[in-house]
Protein backbone atom coordinates (compact mmCIF):
# COMPACT_ATOMS: atom_id res chain seq x y z
CA UNK A 1 0.00 0.00 0.00
CA UNK A 2 2.86 2.60 0.42
CA UNK A 3 4.61 1.98 -2.45
CA UNK A 4 1.11 2.94 -4.05
CA UNK A 5 1.13 5.65 -1.67
CA UNK A 6 4.42 6.80 -3.00
CA UNK A 7 3.37 6.09 -6.49
CA UNK A 8 0.51 8.53 -6.05
CA UNK A 9 2.16 11.27 -4.50
CA UNK A 10 5.10 11.21 -7.61
CA UNK A 11 1.40 11.50 -10.16
CA UNK A 12 1.46 14.51 -7.67
CA UNK A 13 4.62 16.15 -7.35
CA UNK A 14 6.35 16.03 -10.43
CA UNK A 15 3.21 18.44 -11.73
CA UNK A 16 4.16 20.89 -8.94
CA UNK A 17 5.84 23.73 -9.80
CA UNK A 18 7.68 23.61 -6.15
CA UNK A 19 8.69 20.31 -6.37
CA UNK A 20 11.81 21.32 -8.70
CA UNK A 21 12.19 24.81 -7.01
CA UNK A 22 14.58 23.39 -4.57
CA UNK A 23 16.83 21.71 -6.58
CA UNK A 24 16.55 24.51 -9.85
CA UNK A 25 16.40 27.70 -7.73
CA UNK A 26 19.87 27.07 -5.78
CA UNK A 27 21.43 25.51 -8.51
CA UNK A 28 20.63 28.53 -11.10
CA UNK A 29 21.88 30.95 -8.83
CA UNK A 30 25.35 28.99 -7.74
CA UNK A 31 25.45 28.62 -11.58
CA UNK A 32 24.93 31.84 -12.46
CA UNK A 33 26.99 33.07 -9.66
CA UNK A 34 30.19 31.07 -9.94
CA UNK A 35 30.41 31.26 -13.17
CA UNK A 36 30.56 34.83 -13.42
CA UNK A 37 33.34 35.41 -10.34
CA UNK A 38 35.34 32.44 -12.19
CA UNK A 39 34.76 34.40 -15.49
CA UNK A 40 35.91 37.69 -13.82
CA UNK A 41 38.88 36.33 -12.03
CA UNK A 42 40.13 34.65 -14.95
CA UNK A 43 39.49 38.24 -17.09
CA UNK A 44 41.51 39.89 -14.02
CA UNK A 45 44.50 37.89 -14.51
CA UNK A 46 44.36 37.95 -18.46
CA UNK A 47 44.21 42.16 -18.28
CA UNK A 48 47.22 42.67 -16.07
CA UNK A 49 48.89 39.43 -18.24
CA UNK A 50 49.61 37.47 -14.81
CA UNK A 51 48.90 33.30 -13.77
CA UNK A 52 46.51 33.13 -11.66
CA UNK A 53 47.56 33.38 -7.88
CA UNK A 54 47.56 30.20 -5.12
CA UNK A 55 45.42 31.53 -2.95
CA UNK A 56 42.47 32.03 -5.31
CA UNK A 57 43.35 28.41 -6.96
CA UNK A 58 42.66 26.93 -4.02
CA UNK A 59 39.64 28.88 -2.92
CA UNK A 60 37.68 27.20 -6.40
CA UNK A 61 39.77 23.44 -5.90
CA UNK A 62 38.44 21.18 -4.43
CA UNK A 63 36.36 20.32 -2.19
CA UNK A 64 35.98 24.27 -1.41
CA UNK A 65 33.00 25.11 -4.02
CA UNK A 66 31.37 21.71 -2.86
CA UNK A 67 31.58 23.01 0.58
CA UNK A 68 30.48 26.82 -0.44
CA UNK A 69 27.84 24.98 -2.28
CA UNK A 70 26.40 23.02 0.43
CA UNK A 71 26.13 26.30 2.77
CA UNK A 72 24.66 28.39 -0.20
CA UNK A 73 22.28 25.37 -0.05
CA UNK A 74 21.40 24.98 3.78
CA UNK A 75 20.45 29.18 3.62
CA UNK A 76 18.32 29.12 0.90
CA UNK A 77 17.34 25.53 1.06
CA UNK A 78 15.56 25.90 4.41
CA UNK A 79 12.98 28.56 3.45
CA UNK A 80 12.80 26.05 0.25
CA UNK A 81 11.93 23.46 1.86
CA UNK A 82 9.35 24.89 4.02
CA UNK A 83 7.61 26.16 1.22
CA UNK A 84 8.04 22.89 -0.55
CA UNK A 85 6.50 20.39 2.64
CA UNK A 86 4.07 23.48 3.72
CA UNK A 87 2.65 22.97 0.13
CA UNK A 88 1.88 19.80 -0.69
CA UNK A 89 0.43 19.14 2.88
CA UNK A 90 -1.30 22.49 2.49
CA UNK A 91 -2.98 21.71 -0.76
CA UNK A 92 -4.38 18.28 0.19
CA UNK A 93 -6.90 21.09 2.52
CA UNK A 94 -6.88 23.53 0.33
CA UNK A 95 -8.76 21.65 -2.64
CA UNK A 96 -10.40 19.17 0.13
CA UNK A 97 -8.71 16.50 -1.13
CA UNK A 98 -8.20 14.55 1.74
CA UNK A 99 -11.69 13.40 1.77
CA UNK A 100 -10.85 11.38 -1.59
CA UNK A 101 -7.93 9.93 -0.20
CA UNK A 102 -8.56 9.03 3.02
CA UNK A 103 -11.57 7.27 1.75
CA UNK A 104 -9.58 4.82 0.02
CA UNK A 105 -6.86 4.29 2.93
CA UNK A 106 -7.19 5.50 6.15
CA UNK A 107 -4.06 5.54 7.66
CA UNK A 108 -3.75 8.88 7.68
CA UNK A 109 0.35 8.72 8.99
CA UNK A 110 1.33 6.74 5.98
CA UNK A 111 0.31 10.01 3.38
CA UNK A 112 2.42 12.49 5.82
CA UNK A 113 5.18 9.98 6.23
CA UNK A 114 5.20 9.34 2.21
CA UNK A 115 5.49 13.06 1.87
CA UNK A 116 8.52 13.93 4.07
CA UNK A 117 10.24 10.97 2.35
CA UNK A 118 9.62 13.10 -0.72
CA UNK A 119 10.82 16.06 0.78
CA UNK A 120 13.99 13.97 2.25
CA UNK A 121 14.61 12.55 -0.78
CA UNK A 122 14.46 16.43 -2.66
CA UNK A 123 16.64 17.40 0.24
CA UNK A 124 19.30 14.47 -0.39
CA UNK A 125 19.12 15.16 -4.11
CA UNK A 126 19.51 18.69 -3.70
CA UNK A 127 22.44 18.18 -1.64
CA UNK A 128 24.59 16.07 -3.97
CA UNK A 129 23.41 17.88 -7.51
CA UNK A 130 23.95 21.60 -6.62
CA UNK A 131 27.64 21.40 -5.39
CA UNK A 132 28.51 18.98 -7.79
CA UNK A 133 27.26 21.02 -10.79
CA UNK A 134 28.05 24.49 -8.97
CA UNK A 135 31.58 22.62 -8.67
CA UNK A 136 31.88 21.49 -12.14
CA UNK A 137 30.75 24.66 -13.75
CA UNK A 138 33.55 26.79 -12.36
CA UNK A 139 36.05 24.46 -13.24
CA UNK A 140 35.09 23.81 -16.56
CA UNK A 141 35.09 28.31 -17.10
CA UNK A 142 37.94 28.45 -15.57
CA UNK A 143 39.76 25.73 -18.09
CA UNK A 144 38.41 27.38 -20.95
CA UNK A 145 39.08 30.32 -19.62
CA UNK A 146 42.52 30.61 -18.13
CA UNK A 147 43.79 27.33 -19.54
CA UNK A 148 45.15 26.73 -15.81
CA UNK A 149 44.69 23.06 -14.26
CA UNK A 150 43.07 23.64 -10.71
CA UNK A 151 45.10 21.66 -7.99
CA UNK A 152 42.84 18.79 -6.55
CA UNK A 153 43.94 17.03 -3.01
CA UNK A 154 41.74 14.11 -2.18
CA UNK A 155 43.28 13.86 1.19
CA UNK A 156 41.11 11.93 3.38
CA UNK A 157 40.59 15.31 5.84
CA UNK A 158 38.96 17.31 2.72
CA UNK A 159 36.27 13.98 2.64
CA UNK A 160 36.06 14.79 6.79
CA UNK A 161 34.73 17.82 6.26
CA UNK A 162 32.65 17.68 3.03
CA UNK A 163 30.85 14.66 5.02
CA UNK A 164 30.44 16.35 8.25
CA UNK A 165 29.29 19.66 6.61
CA UNK A 166 27.12 17.66 4.41
CA UNK A 167 25.27 15.94 7.67
CA UNK A 168 24.83 18.79 9.13
CA UNK A 169 23.33 20.34 6.91
CA UNK A 170 21.16 17.18 5.68
CA UNK A 171 19.99 17.38 9.54
CA UNK A 172 19.48 21.31 8.94
CA UNK A 173 16.86 20.87 6.13
CA UNK A 174 15.88 17.41 7.44
CA UNK A 175 14.30 19.81 10.44
CA UNK A 176 13.20 22.40 8.43
CA UNK A 177 11.12 20.07 6.52
CA UNK A 178 9.23 18.38 9.71
CA UNK A 179 8.83 21.70 11.32
CA UNK A 180 6.85 22.79 7.94
CA UNK A 181 5.04 19.40 7.97
CA UNK A 182 3.77 20.45 11.74
CA UNK A 183 2.93 23.63 10.89
CA UNK A 184 1.02 22.54 7.88
CA UNK A 185 -0.67 19.68 9.64
CA UNK A 186 -1.84 21.89 12.36
CA UNK A 187 -2.85 25.22 10.80
CA UNK A 188 -4.49 23.32 7.56
CA UNK A 189 -2.98 25.50 5.34
CA UNK A 190 -0.07 26.01 2.97
CA UNK A 191 -0.43 29.71 3.77
CA UNK A 192 -0.59 29.62 7.09
CA UNK A 193 1.80 26.63 7.71
CA UNK A 194 4.46 28.41 6.01
CA UNK A 195 3.44 31.76 8.24
CA UNK A 196 3.50 29.64 11.69
CA UNK A 197 7.09 28.18 9.83
CA UNK A 198 8.93 30.43 8.72
CA UNK A 199 9.22 32.85 12.29
CA UNK A 200 9.79 29.47 14.12
CA UNK A 201 12.94 28.85 11.92
CA UNK A 202 13.83 32.52 12.03
CA UNK A 203 13.53 32.48 15.78
CA UNK A 204 15.67 30.28 16.46
CA UNK A 205 18.46 31.63 14.96
CA UNK A 206 17.62 34.84 16.55
CA UNK A 207 17.59 33.16 20.24
CA UNK A 208 20.89 31.91 19.18
CA UNK A 209 22.13 35.47 18.08
CA UNK A 210 20.71 37.65 21.63
CA UNK A 211 22.00 34.52 23.88
CA UNK A 212 25.64 36.20 23.26
CA UNK A 213 24.15 39.02 25.51
CA UNK A 214 23.09 36.29 28.30
CA UNK A 215 19.47 36.68 30.01
CA UNK A 216 16.50 34.40 29.44
CA UNK A 217 18.04 33.82 25.46
CA UNK A 218 21.33 32.11 27.10
CA UNK A 219 18.71 29.59 29.11
CA UNK A 220 16.36 29.03 26.12
CA UNK A 221 19.29 28.60 22.88
CA UNK A 222 20.10 24.97 24.40
CA UNK A 223 16.82 23.77 23.49
CA UNK A 224 17.69 25.45 20.19
CA UNK A 225 18.01 23.23 16.54
CA UNK A 226 20.33 25.68 15.40
CA UNK A 227 23.02 25.62 18.48
CA UNK A 228 22.28 22.35 18.67
CA UNK A 229 22.90 21.20 15.55
CA UNK A 230 26.36 23.48 16.05
CA UNK A 231 27.24 21.28 18.99
CA UNK A 232 26.82 18.39 17.08
CA UNK A 233 29.27 19.34 14.09
CA UNK A 234 31.30 20.16 16.84
CA UNK A 235 31.64 16.22 18.49
CA UNK A 236 31.86 15.18 14.31
CA UNK A 237 35.04 17.07 14.06
CA UNK A 238 36.15 15.94 17.41
CA UNK A 239 36.07 18.81 19.56
CA UNK A 240 33.94 19.45 22.68
CA UNK A 241 30.70 21.93 23.00
CA UNK A 242 28.73 23.48 25.64
CA UNK A 243 26.55 20.49 25.85
CA UNK A 244 26.96 16.89 26.14
CA UNK A 245 26.19 14.63 22.94
CA UNK A 246 23.23 12.94 25.13
CA UNK A 247 21.79 16.67 25.18
CA UNK A 248 22.25 17.78 21.89
CA UNK A 249 21.06 14.42 20.14
CA UNK A 250 18.12 14.25 22.35
CA UNK A 251 16.76 18.04 21.11
CA UNK A 252 17.81 16.98 17.46
CA UNK A 253 15.71 13.96 17.69
CA UNK A 254 12.97 16.41 19.09
CA UNK A 255 13.25 17.84 16.09
CA UNK A 256 13.03 15.35 13.47
CA UNK A 257 11.74 12.22 14.67
CA UNK A 258 9.28 14.10 17.64
CA UNK A 259 7.60 16.71 15.25
CA UNK A 260 7.13 14.11 12.87
CA UNK A 261 5.51 12.19 15.05
CA UNK A 262 3.42 15.09 16.58
CA UNK A 263 2.04 15.69 13.39
CA UNK A 264 0.96 12.41 12.60
CA UNK A 265 -1.09 12.42 16.05
CA UNK A 266 -2.48 15.65 15.41
CA UNK A 267 -3.15 14.84 11.56
CA UNK A 268 -4.92 11.25 12.81
CA UNK A 269 -7.18 13.09 15.47
CA UNK A 270 -8.24 16.00 12.97
CA UNK A 271 -11.50 15.78 11.70
CA UNK A 272 -11.81 16.45 7.59
CA UNK A 273 -14.99 18.31 7.95
CA UNK A 274 -14.64 20.75 4.71
CA UNK B 1 -26.58 -6.87 11.68
CA UNK B 2 -25.62 -9.46 8.94
CA UNK B 3 -28.07 -7.71 6.80
CA UNK B 4 -27.91 -4.22 7.23
CA UNK B 5 -24.71 -2.65 4.84
CA UNK B 6 -24.94 -0.06 7.60
CA UNK B 7 -25.67 0.25 10.95
CA UNK B 8 -25.55 2.90 13.72
CA UNK B 9 -26.22 3.41 17.46
CA UNK B 10 -26.96 6.52 18.82
CA UNK B 11 -24.60 7.91 17.11
CA UNK B 12 -23.72 11.34 17.28
CA UNK B 13 -21.36 13.95 16.60
CA UNK B 14 -21.22 17.58 18.55
CA UNK B 15 -19.25 20.70 17.59
CA UNK B 16 -19.68 22.71 21.25
CA UNK B 17 -23.38 23.31 21.33
CA UNK B 18 -24.09 22.43 17.81
CA UNK B 19 -25.82 19.27 17.22
CA UNK B 20 -24.54 18.14 13.99
CA UNK B 21 -25.89 14.47 14.32
CA UNK B 22 -27.31 13.66 17.16
CA UNK B 23 -28.10 9.93 18.69
CA UNK B 24 -28.84 8.95 14.88
CA UNK B 25 -29.74 5.06 14.33
CA UNK B 26 -30.03 3.99 11.52
CA UNK B 27 -30.43 0.12 9.06
CA UNK B 28 -29.14 0.42 5.87
CA UNK B 29 -30.54 -2.82 4.17
CA UNK B 30 -27.69 -4.85 2.66
CA UNK B 31 -28.68 -4.19 -1.54
CA UNK B 32 -31.03 -1.38 -1.16
CA UNK B 33 -30.81 2.05 -2.93
CA UNK B 34 -30.88 4.51 0.37
CA UNK B 35 -31.95 7.91 0.28
CA UNK B 36 -30.78 9.69 2.96
CA UNK B 37 -33.29 13.03 2.70
CA UNK B 38 -32.70 16.03 5.00
CA UNK B 39 -33.20 19.89 4.15
CA UNK B 40 -29.79 21.98 4.36
CA UNK B 41 -27.32 21.20 7.31
CA UNK B 42 -29.69 18.83 8.24
CA UNK B 43 -26.44 16.32 9.42
CA UNK B 44 -26.36 14.78 5.69
CA UNK B 45 -22.45 15.18 4.97
CA UNK B 46 -21.43 14.84 8.59
CA UNK B 47 -23.11 11.60 9.09
CA UNK B 48 -21.69 10.57 5.38
CA UNK B 49 -18.22 11.99 6.84
CA UNK B 50 -18.80 9.66 10.30
CA UNK B 51 -19.58 6.49 8.16
CA UNK B 52 -16.40 6.73 6.51
CA UNK B 53 -13.83 7.53 9.22
CA UNK B 54 -13.14 11.47 8.54
CA UNK B 55 -14.75 12.29 11.29
CA UNK B 56 -14.70 11.12 14.67
CA UNK B 57 -18.30 10.51 16.28
CA UNK B 58 -18.82 12.24 19.84
CA UNK B 59 -20.73 9.38 21.17
CA UNK B 60 -22.17 6.13 19.65
CA UNK B 61 -21.30 3.93 17.24
CA UNK B 62 -21.80 2.61 13.68
CA UNK B 63 -21.14 -0.56 11.44
CA UNK B 64 -20.28 -0.45 7.78
CA UNK B 65 -20.07 -3.85 6.08
CA UNK B 66 -20.36 -5.81 9.71
CA UNK B 67 -17.20 -3.80 10.37
CA UNK B 68 -17.02 -1.13 13.61
CA UNK B 69 -16.03 1.94 12.23
CA UNK B 70 -14.77 3.35 15.30
CA UNK B 71 -12.99 0.94 17.04
CA UNK B 72 -12.01 -1.94 13.69
CA UNK B 73 -9.77 -1.62 11.28
CA UNK B 74 -10.59 0.03 7.96
CA UNK B 75 -10.48 -2.94 5.57
CA UNK B 76 -14.14 -2.09 4.84
CA UNK B 77 -12.91 0.84 3.09
CA UNK B 78 -11.55 -1.21 0.01
CA UNK B 79 -15.44 -1.81 -0.68
CA UNK B 80 -16.63 1.23 -0.33
CA UNK B 81 -17.02 4.00 -2.91
CA UNK B 82 -17.75 7.79 -1.83
CA UNK B 83 -18.55 11.03 -3.11
CA UNK B 84 -18.79 13.42 -0.31
CA UNK B 85 -20.12 16.59 -0.94
CA UNK B 86 -18.43 18.32 -4.20
CA UNK B 87 -16.19 17.02 -6.06
CA UNK B 88 -12.70 17.19 -4.69
CA UNK B 89 -9.46 17.06 -7.10
CA UNK B 90 -5.85 18.47 -8.26
CA UNK B 91 -6.50 20.99 -10.44
CA UNK B 92 -3.30 20.81 -11.76
CA UNK B 93 -3.72 17.67 -13.17
CA UNK B 94 -5.81 15.24 -15.47
CA UNK B 95 -8.68 13.51 -15.19
CA UNK B 96 -7.10 10.40 -15.71
CA UNK B 97 -3.91 11.92 -13.70
CA UNK B 98 -6.65 12.13 -11.00
CA UNK B 99 -7.70 8.71 -10.99
CA UNK B 100 -4.14 7.77 -11.23
CA UNK B 101 -3.71 8.96 -7.93
CA UNK B 102 -6.54 7.45 -6.30
CA UNK B 103 -6.22 4.15 -7.69
CA UNK B 104 -2.69 4.17 -6.70
CA UNK B 105 -3.22 5.55 -2.94
CA UNK B 106 -6.47 2.46 -2.79
CA UNK B 107 -3.68 -0.19 -4.08
CA UNK B 108 -6.31 -0.77 -7.37
CA UNK B 109 -3.80 0.89 -10.04
CA UNK B 110 -5.89 -0.90 -12.88
CA UNK B 111 -5.53 1.12 -16.07
CA UNK B 112 -8.21 -0.82 -18.13
CA UNK B 113 -10.48 0.17 -15.00
CA UNK B 114 -9.68 3.47 -15.18
CA UNK B 115 -10.41 3.38 -19.03
CA UNK B 116 -14.05 1.70 -17.82
CA UNK B 117 -15.29 4.32 -15.59
CA UNK B 118 -14.28 7.07 -17.95
CA UNK B 119 -16.65 5.56 -20.12
CA UNK B 120 -19.04 5.32 -18.22
CA UNK B 121 -19.16 8.49 -17.08
CA UNK B 122 -19.08 10.08 -20.18
CA UNK B 123 -15.71 11.74 -19.27
CA UNK B 124 -13.37 10.15 -21.36
CA UNK B 125 -13.01 12.83 -24.69
CA UNK B 126 -11.72 14.90 -21.93
CA UNK B 127 -9.66 12.65 -19.70
CA UNK B 128 -6.29 14.41 -20.83
CA UNK B 129 -7.11 17.68 -20.02
CA UNK B 130 -6.38 19.72 -16.73
CA UNK B 131 -9.47 19.18 -14.37
CA UNK B 132 -9.17 23.03 -13.94
CA UNK B 133 -10.67 23.53 -17.18
CA UNK B 134 -14.12 21.03 -16.08
CA UNK B 135 -17.14 22.03 -15.77
CA UNK B 136 -19.10 21.48 -12.29
CA UNK B 137 -21.13 18.91 -14.17
CA UNK B 138 -17.50 17.39 -15.81
CA UNK B 139 -16.10 17.27 -12.46
CA UNK B 140 -19.19 15.59 -10.43
CA UNK B 141 -18.94 12.88 -13.41
CA UNK B 142 -15.02 12.56 -12.56
CA UNK B 143 -16.27 11.98 -8.85
CA UNK B 144 -18.70 9.22 -9.49
CA UNK B 145 -16.28 7.62 -12.18
CA UNK B 146 -13.68 8.11 -9.04
CA UNK B 147 -15.73 6.56 -6.50
CA UNK B 148 -16.51 3.28 -9.12
CA UNK B 149 -13.08 2.55 -9.34
CA UNK B 150 -12.64 -0.29 -6.53
CA UNK B 151 -15.76 -1.80 -7.47
CA UNK B 152 -17.41 -1.02 -4.49
CA UNK B 153 -20.14 -3.30 -2.79
CA UNK B 154 -21.50 -0.05 -1.11
CA UNK B 155 -20.99 3.05 -2.53
CA UNK B 156 -21.64 6.67 -1.03
CA UNK B 157 -23.07 9.55 -3.32
CA UNK B 158 -23.74 12.63 -1.68
CA UNK B 159 -25.75 14.97 -3.87
CA UNK B 160 -24.69 13.31 -7.25
CA UNK B 161 -26.49 15.40 -9.39
CA UNK B 162 -25.48 18.98 -8.15
CA UNK B 163 -24.07 21.28 -11.44
CA UNK B 164 -25.75 18.26 -13.42
CA UNK B 165 -27.93 19.34 -16.86
CA UNK B 166 -31.49 17.30 -16.65
CA UNK B 167 -29.45 15.02 -18.95
CA UNK B 168 -26.94 14.52 -17.09
CA UNK B 169 -29.31 13.73 -13.98
CA UNK B 170 -31.23 11.03 -15.70
CA UNK B 171 -27.99 9.48 -16.41
CA UNK B 172 -26.83 9.49 -13.37
CA UNK B 173 -30.17 8.40 -11.89
CA UNK B 174 -30.27 5.01 -15.06
CA UNK B 175 -26.77 5.08 -13.72
CA UNK B 176 -27.84 4.42 -9.55
CA UNK B 177 -30.62 2.00 -10.54
CA UNK B 178 -28.23 -0.13 -12.68
CA UNK B 179 -25.95 -0.42 -9.99
CA UNK B 180 -28.54 -1.21 -7.30
CA UNK B 181 -29.87 -3.80 -9.47
CA UNK B 182 -26.13 -5.19 -9.64
CA UNK B 183 -26.69 -5.64 -6.45
CA UNK B 184 -24.54 -2.62 -4.82
CA UNK B 185 -25.35 -1.45 -1.88
CA UNK B 186 -25.81 2.79 -2.58
CA UNK B 187 -26.22 5.19 0.04
CA UNK B 188 -27.82 8.21 -1.42
CA UNK B 189 -27.98 11.83 0.27
CA UNK B 190 -29.86 14.27 -1.93
CA UNK B 191 -33.17 16.74 -1.57
CA UNK B 192 -34.18 16.17 -4.43
CA UNK B 193 -37.00 14.23 -3.59
CA UNK B 194 -38.31 13.11 -7.11
CA UNK B 195 -35.15 11.73 -7.74
CA UNK B 196 -35.15 10.22 -4.24
CA UNK B 197 -38.72 8.89 -5.03
CA UNK B 198 -37.35 7.50 -8.40
CA UNK B 199 -34.43 5.51 -7.69
CA UNK B 200 -34.82 4.17 -4.13
CA UNK B 201 -36.16 1.84 -2.32
CA UNK B 202 -35.58 2.69 1.19
CA UNK B 203 -35.36 6.19 3.12
CA UNK B 204 -34.49 7.96 5.79
CA UNK B 205 -35.34 11.35 6.66
CA UNK B 206 -32.84 13.68 8.76
CA UNK B 207 -33.32 17.30 10.17
CA UNK B 208 -31.26 19.43 12.44
CA UNK B 209 -29.43 15.91 13.25
CA UNK B 210 -31.86 13.61 14.01
CA UNK B 211 -33.34 10.89 12.73
CA UNK B 212 -37.37 11.84 11.93
CA UNK B 213 -38.47 8.16 9.65
CA UNK B 214 -37.24 5.92 7.84
CA UNK B 215 -38.11 2.86 6.33
CA UNK B 216 -38.95 1.49 2.90
CA UNK B 217 -40.58 3.77 0.34
CA UNK B 218 -43.63 2.26 0.15
CA UNK B 219 -43.93 1.92 3.92
CA UNK B 220 -43.59 6.09 3.72
CA UNK B 221 -45.53 6.66 1.27
CA UNK B 222 -48.53 4.51 2.03
CA UNK B 223 -48.77 5.35 5.68
CA UNK B 224 -51.20 8.57 4.42
CA UNK B 225 -53.03 6.67 1.46
CA UNK B 226 -56.74 7.78 0.93
CA UNK B 227 -59.31 7.06 -1.44
CA UNK B 228 -61.12 9.18 -3.66
CA UNK B 229 -64.56 7.65 -4.68
CA UNK B 230 -66.95 8.69 -7.40
CA UNK B 231 -70.53 7.38 -6.77
CA UNK B 232 -74.07 8.01 -6.42
CA UNK B 233 -75.89 9.22 -4.40
CA UNK B 234 -72.87 10.20 -2.84
CA UNK B 235 -74.65 10.46 0.77
CA UNK B 236 -75.38 6.94 1.16
CA UNK B 237 -72.05 6.57 0.02
CA UNK B 238 -70.45 8.45 2.69
CA UNK B 239 -73.09 7.28 5.27
CA UNK B 240 -72.25 4.04 4.40
CA UNK B 241 -68.05 4.00 4.52
CA UNK B 242 -68.37 6.09 7.65
CA UNK B 243 -70.22 3.32 9.31
CA UNK B 244 -67.87 0.93 7.31
CA UNK B 245 -64.00 2.57 8.57
CA UNK B 246 -65.32 4.50 11.39
CA UNK B 247 -63.82 7.64 9.40
CA UNK B 248 -65.75 10.48 8.24
CA UNK B 249 -65.08 10.63 4.47
CA UNK B 250 -64.46 14.73 3.02
CA UNK B 251 -66.71 15.64 0.09
CA UNK B 252 -64.38 16.89 -3.54
CA UNK B 253 -66.72 17.54 -5.80
CA UNK B 254 -69.77 16.46 -7.04
CA UNK B 255 -70.41 12.77 -6.53
CA UNK B 256 -67.04 12.70 -5.28
CA UNK B 257 -65.38 12.25 -1.29
CA UNK B 258 -62.17 11.38 0.18
CA UNK B 259 -61.51 8.59 2.43
CA UNK B 260 -58.50 8.56 4.41
CA UNK B 261 -58.51 4.99 4.93
CA UNK B 262 -55.64 2.02 3.74
CA UNK B 263 -55.74 0.72 -0.02
CA UNK B 264 -56.27 -2.40 1.79
CA UNK B 265 -60.10 -1.67 2.45
CA UNK B 266 -60.91 -0.75 -0.92
CA UNK B 267 -62.76 -4.00 -1.52
CA UNK B 268 -64.46 -4.17 1.29
CA UNK B 269 -65.78 -0.58 0.74
CA UNK B 270 -66.75 -1.10 -3.20
CA UNK B 271 -68.90 -4.50 -1.86
CA UNK B 272 -70.58 -2.70 0.58
CA UNK B 273 -71.88 0.18 -2.16
CA UNK B 274 -72.56 -1.80 -4.68
CA UNK B 275 -74.85 -4.36 -1.78
CA UNK B 276 -76.61 -0.99 -0.76
CA UNK B 277 -77.43 -0.41 -4.41
CA UNK B 278 -74.93 2.73 -4.64
CA UNK B 279 -72.82 3.00 -8.04
CA UNK B 280 -69.31 3.42 -8.13
CA UNK B 281 -68.11 5.15 -10.98
CA UNK B 282 -64.60 4.98 -10.08
CA UNK B 283 -62.16 4.56 -7.24
CA UNK B 284 -58.75 5.82 -6.96
CA UNK B 285 -56.26 5.15 -4.22
CA UNK B 286 -54.27 8.54 -3.69
CA UNK B 287 -50.91 8.44 -1.95
CA UNK B 288 -48.53 11.22 -0.88
CA UNK B 289 -45.90 11.51 -2.91
CA UNK B 290 -42.37 11.90 -1.20
CA UNK B 291 -42.22 15.50 -1.34
CA UNK B 292 -45.39 15.92 0.69
CA UNK B 293 -43.73 12.59 3.49
CA UNK B 294 -41.19 15.19 3.71
CA UNK B 295 -42.76 18.54 4.38
CA UNK B 296 -45.21 16.66 6.75
CA UNK B 297 -42.12 15.04 8.62
CA UNK B 298 -40.10 18.37 8.84
CA UNK B 299 -42.66 20.63 10.05
CA UNK B 300 -44.37 18.48 12.42
CA UNK B 301 -40.62 18.18 13.97
CA UNK B 302 -40.18 21.94 13.32
CA UNK B 303 -43.42 22.48 15.50
CA UNK B 304 -42.82 20.36 18.32
CA UNK B 305 -39.52 21.88 18.86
Amino acid sequence: MTVGLLRAEWIKLRRLRVTWLLPILPMVLLLVGGVRIAYAVAETSRSYGLALDETVLQSFAFPQLLLNGLQFVSVLGTLLVVLFITSIVGNEFGYDTWKTVLTRQARRGHFLMVKLTYALAEITLTLILVPLVFQAAVLITLQLTTNTALPFDSSTNHWDTLSITFVVTWIRLAIAATIGLFSAVLTRSSASGLALATPWLLGDLLINALSFGGGMWRDLVPYTFNYNLAAFETYLRGGSGEVSVAHCLSVLLFYTVGLALAAVVVFRRRDIAG
Amino acid sequence: MTDAAILTEKLSKHYGALRAVHALDLCVPAGSVFGFLGPNRAGKTTTIRLLLKLVRPTAGRAWVLGQDVARGSSHFLAQVGALVESPAFYPYLSGRDNLRVFAHTGGYPDQSRIDEVLELVGVADRQHDRVRTYSLGMKQRLAIAAALLNRPQLLFLDEPTNGLDPAGQAEIRELVCALGKAGHTIFISSHVLHEIEQICDHVAIIDRGQLLRQGSIAELLGEQCALRIEADPIDQAAAIIARLTQVTPEPIAANQLLAKVPRERAPEIVQALSAAGVRVYQIIVERESLEQVFLRTTRIEADHT
